[in-house]
């Protein structure tokens, strides 16, 4: 009975074996059979993932130039921001300049003043240096002049040598006459009248033109 | 051996860390070029802004201030069109009376128009402008210049006078 038992049991388990061998076989085979179309669909998902990210790689490219475009045109409009602050800042200083003057110290003025200019205004001031020296020596004490307010009528074109930009300004001056002439008389008379200690308010059109040196006036026009 | 690489299949891992690499990177492009468009648009903006500035200044002005005694009411209507609430705040009486001293016109006529600062939405510009004066009591007009400076505000796309001050 024992015996009989036993050798029940051992063929079920041999039963058992055999069919765990064949199931392994089965599973084997089968992913055998499959391995290619894993493989093509690993090798798919990896070409989809290689071609998103050239896409990405592609894209960034794109904005990088884009962004590298749009830095240096904001670069530019800062460029010229900048050249028109220079200009102005330039226009102010001169007019100061042409203004203020120390009746001991013509000699030193007529150099600041012809330091400030250029072109047309620089021949025009050295012509008339000995009339204009004879002017500020000639005045009761010194002279200053203050901008109000300037601005740019037109705006420089470049930073290039020879370059122009059109500046209004509005200054008061205790010698008005120093800019070339007093507001009522066109500018025609450089020094041709009496010093007026008296502080004025005068418009002035210049013609700022760039040299080696930085900006200086090149035409003065009162108006 | 090459194609042999470039060939196999990637592990889920990573392609995880690529994809993460390349959102971070593609982030950073993003914001980076988010930032630089809006700055210069910002500048395009302000350079605009001033090329119209320097454009208008001087009309509004004339506009403003030139005035008919025989129809001062329609030209002091057309005046507020001109102007900003903060510039009737302040000055809005004269821009309800007819013209004084006597005057029969007054035409300002723009001679140079200066941009002194302009912004995106508010600028100022120092206009020279010759005024002439027509009054009954003289037979010619007589003629003046004045330096003024005006500050403007940018109303729905046009320029309106806030400020003006005769300062020359």
């Amino acid at each position: 009975m024992t015996t009989m038992g036993t050798e029940q049991d051992s063929a079920r388990v041999q039963l058992a074996r055999t069919r765990v061998e064949e199931a392994t076989r089965a599973t084997r085979l089968a992913v055998i059979a499959a391995t290619p179309q894993l493989r093509a669909r690993a090798l798919r998902r990896t070409r989809y993932l290689r071609i998103g990210l050239y896409a990405v790689a592609a894209l960034v490219v794109v904005l990088l130039v884009a962004t590298a475009v749009a830095a240096w045109q904001v670069r530019g409009h800062d460029r010229e921001a900048e050249l028109q602050r220079d200009v102005l800042a330039s226009a102010r200083e001169a007019i100061t300049t042409m203004l203020t003057a120390d009746p001991d110290r013509a000699g030193a003025y007529v150099d600041k003043v012809l330091a400030v200019s250029t072109g047309p205004q620089r021949e025009r001031i050295e012509k008339a240096r000995d009339v204009l020296m004879a002017e500020v020596a000639g005045q009761p004490g010194p002279s200053v002049g203050q901008v109000v307010s300037a601005g740019l009528v037109t705006d420089p074109e470049s930073d290039d040598e020879g370059a122009r930009a059109g500046v209004l300004v509005v200054a008061d001056a205790t010698n008005p006459v120093l800019l070339g002439g007093r507001p009522d008389d066109g500018g025609e008379n450089p020094g041709a009248d009496a010093v007026d200690t008296t502080a004025e308010r005068l418009t002035a059109t210049l013609t700022m033109e760039r040299t080696g040196d930085g900006w200086k006036i090149a035409e003065a026009r009162l108006s | 051996m090459t194609r042999a690489r470039t060939d196999a299949p990637i592990s889920v891992a990573a392609a995880a860390v690529r994809i993460a690499v390349a959102i971070v990177i593609l982030a950073g492009a993003l914001t980076a070029a988010g930032f630089a468009w809006r700055a210069d648009r910002s500048a395009a903006q302000v350079e605009q802004s001033r090329a119209s500035l320097h454009d208008a200044a001087g009309t509004v002005v004339a506009e403003v201030f030139s005035l008919d005694a025989a129809r001062w009411r329609q030209d002091r209507a057309r005046a507020r069109e001109h102007v900003t609430g903060e510039f009737l705040e302040n000055y809005g009486g004269q821009l309800e009376r007819p013209p004084a001293d006597g005057a029969v016109s007054i035409v300002w006529r723009p001679e140079a128009v200066a941009v002194v600062d302009a912004g995106a939405e508010e600028g100022q510009a120092l206009i020279r402008a010759a005024v002439t004066v027509r009054s009954a009591a003289a037979a010619e007009p007589a003629t003046t210049r004045r330096s003024v400076l005006a500050r403007f505000v940018k109303v729905d796309d046009s320029w309106r006078l806030a400020a003006a001050d005769v300062i020359g």
